[in-house]
């Protein structure tokens, strides 16, 4: 009985009582927001990569690094020589090598130049190898094999040729159109950038620059068939590292950064990433303090709200006393209906989330390599919910001891 | 101003003293010894400041005397706990007002099954307020009815009928001629005196219209039965 007239009361002051519950779900949307992209970025990026001792590039910043070398988020500012790519991967201590080469694109999507080795050693997730939803590893030089949002989103089907083109804006008028790429293999979903890449040997990445200087063809070069020169990269972007005993990775890590033939670095993810969580630390706390604040003012208007509500239920209060409704009824009454507004306005944040979430997934992936998922409730945002509510309880103390004491001290009849 | 005691007992008052302001030596209401019998039908009429609306709260257990006791249908209400007065409030005794205190917003349903909160019986509410509207001459379609859509009189029966659902051994009415011409009075202390049960119930009814004392078999002036000469304005 007492939900239903916490609810008929409510409804009774629709417009306020709307606008109230608005104002939360905008700031419980924009809190839940925060913690959401907080936590998924977290899960997305650190199921990336996996099993990766090392990455290797040329020297620069460790995140950009990282960045570049697993999220495609940036530019590398160097290259490393084959030689001494294979130097290193020659190295006792090293078991297997993943070579990336990066710089290319095909509409929008990157492409990276790699090897069979990426296929057979890279994992994601918890140590997830990567799987065929349909075709093969690419084995000719024109061969790729194409990451599972590509294949969607473009609607691309094994067998289908397709053209790359240099650099990795979404619009390029340098395209490599003598050298088409034949589909041989779609890769299953992986919840990684992967999915939004696609994968070509070092050959075919050589092929296509063949007669290259620049980032740009020589003219009056033409096509030259790539069977009669030799595709040997001189150089790559990065490769991905794994040792054979984890032991290692220290004294692996050093000798890379301390190669006396090219200024190298060698960085391990996992600590890469928890610095980036670390530098990001401080903007979260920032972002959650601002939704913190404006959740707040929102609570504030609601407890605003059923405080106005008051004077003109002083009367409704004296009827439910005279009915033997206790003080502590009234008081619970009156925290019902914050909390009603408040959990009606968690919904309403909830599946505005989600539905943001659908809507901006795709732009997200492609835009930062961020993959959110569609299970959103996960604990840390069940707490936000549960900080929400505490919060809401607490600022509706205002208006519901106004509504205890009234009651406590109100004659009937009056 | 003691009744015959030989019946059962419904209101039994004796040294009770009230106000509002506890460290104030002024009591607002003092009576000295005052027993109602079960069944009786009391008429307390008096000025306004009187103590009318007092005496109706320590009654009903809304107010609770800073001495003194006070019982009302056998139960010591000046030894009870708010909560427990509540109970009481909720069980045993109805509630009629001046302004019939009806919420708006809810319909006539909700409005009288608010009484039950305490006695926790939702079953066969329907047909108990259908048997209680055959007595108020209330049509069982405005059950469903928003309090705010009905008439004067039809809200003015609707809260005799929530004030008796829960079959109350005590009914207080307070002032609820206050607004109506001389037929609509009439025709309304008739209503409230024929009502099935009625005879068993203990009334008392406040009012400061003499003219409705004839309704009556026991008179009760305010200013008699409170030893306090000096009533405060502010009650």
């Amino acid at each position: 009985m007492l939900f239903k007239l916490a609810w008929k009361s409510l409804l009774e002051r629709k417009v306020s009582m709307m606008l109230t519950v608005l104002m939360i779900a905008v700031s419980a949307f924009v809190l839940l927001s925060v913690e959401t992209i907080r936590y998924q970025a977290k899960e997305s990026f650190s199921q990336t990569v996996s099993g990766v001792d090392l990455i290797v590039g040329a020297r620069t910043g460790q995140l950009n690094l990282l960045l570049y070398s697993v999220f495609h988020i940036g530019h590398p500012n160097n290259n490393i020589s084959w030689q001494s790519y294979q130097d290193i991967a020659s190295h006792q201590a090293v078991e297997w090598t993943i070579p990336l080469s990066l710089g290319d694109s095909h509409r929008g999507y990157r492409v990276i130049g790699t090897s069979d080795a990426f296929f057979e050693h890279f994992r994601y997730a918890n140590r997830q190898s990567l799987k065929f939803a349909d075709g093969r590893p690419f084995d000719d030089t024109f061969d790729v094999v194409i990451g599972a949002a590509v294949a969607r989103q473009l609607g691309y089907e094994l067998g289908r040729k397709i053209v790359l083109a240099h650099g990795i804006a979404a619009v390029s008028f340098s395209q490599h159109d003598d050298y088409p790429f034949e589909i041989v293999g779609i890769l299953a979903p992986t919840g990684t950038p992967i999915d939004q890449s696609l994968f070509v040997s070092l050959n075919g990445i050589e092929a296509i620059h063949v007669n290259w200087q620049h980032g740009a063809p020589i003219p009056g070069s033409g096509r030259v068939d790539p069977d009669s020169v030799d595709l040997t990269p001189d150089s790559i972007t990065a490769f991905m590292v794994g040792l054979t005993s984890r032991i290692q990775t220290f004294n692996v890590q050093r000798m890379v950064n301390d190669y006396r033939q090219e200024a190298l670095m060698a960085i391990l993810p996992g600590a890469t990433l928890s610095e980036l969580w670390r530098m990001l630390g401080s903007v979260e706390n920032l972002l959650r303090l601002i939704s913190m604040l404006v959740l707040t003012g929102a609570l504030f208007g609601m407890c605003n709200m059923l405080l106005a509500s008051m004077r003109e239920r002083r009367y409704e209060m004296s009827v439910l006393r005279a009915l033997g409704y206790g003080p502590w009824t009234v008081f619970s009454l009156l925290q019902l209906e914050a909390l009603i507004m408040s959990v009606v306005a968690i919904l309403v944040a909830v599946a505005g989330l989600h539905l943001a979430v659908h809507i901006m997934h795709d732009q997200l992936m492609v835009d930062y390599s961020l993959h959110l998922s569609g299970q959103l409730l996960n604990s840390e945002l069940w707490q936000m919910i549960g900080l929400i509510l505490v919060a809401t309880f607490v600022v509706a103390l205002l208006p519901a001891v106004s509504a205890y004491r009234h009651a406590l001290h109100t004659n009937l009849g009056r | 101003m003691q009744q015959n005691t030989t019946q059962c007992t419904a209101i039994d008052i004796h040294n009770l003293c009230f106000s509002y302001d506890k460290k104030s030596s002024t009591n607002i209401l003092e009576i000295e010894r005052w027993q109602v019998n079960a069944g009786e039908r009391v008429f307390v009429h008096g000025p306004s400041g009187s103590g009318k609306s007092t005496l109706l709260n320590l009654l009903a257990g809304v107010l609770k005397p800073q001495r003194g006791e006070i019982s009302v249908c056998g139960q010591a209400l000046h030894s009870m706990s708010g909560r427990q007065r509540d109970v009481f409030r909720a069980r045993h005794v109805g509630l009629v007002f001046q302004q019939f205190n009806l919420i708006p917003y809810l319909t006539v349903r909700d409005n009288i099954q608010l009484v039950r909160y305490h006695t926790h019986t939702s079953s066969k509410l329907d047909e108990a307020i259908i048997t209680l509207f055959d007595g108020l001459q209330l049509d069982p379609i405005l059950m469903d009815r928003r309090a705010d859509a009905l008439s004067v009189g039809q809200q003015q029966r609707v809260a005799i009928a929530r004030a008796l659902i829960n079959q109350p051994e005590l009914l207080i009415v307070d002032e609820p001629t206050s607004a109506l011409d001389m037929a609509a009075r009439d025709s309304f202390m008739q209503l409230l005196l024929a009502l099935p049960g009625a005879e068993d119930r203990t009334l008392v009814f406040v009012s400061h219209d003499p003219g409705l004392a004839d309704y009556f078999s026991l008179k009760v002036e305010m200013q008699q039965l409170s030893k306090h000469k000096e009533l405060a304005d502010a009650v």
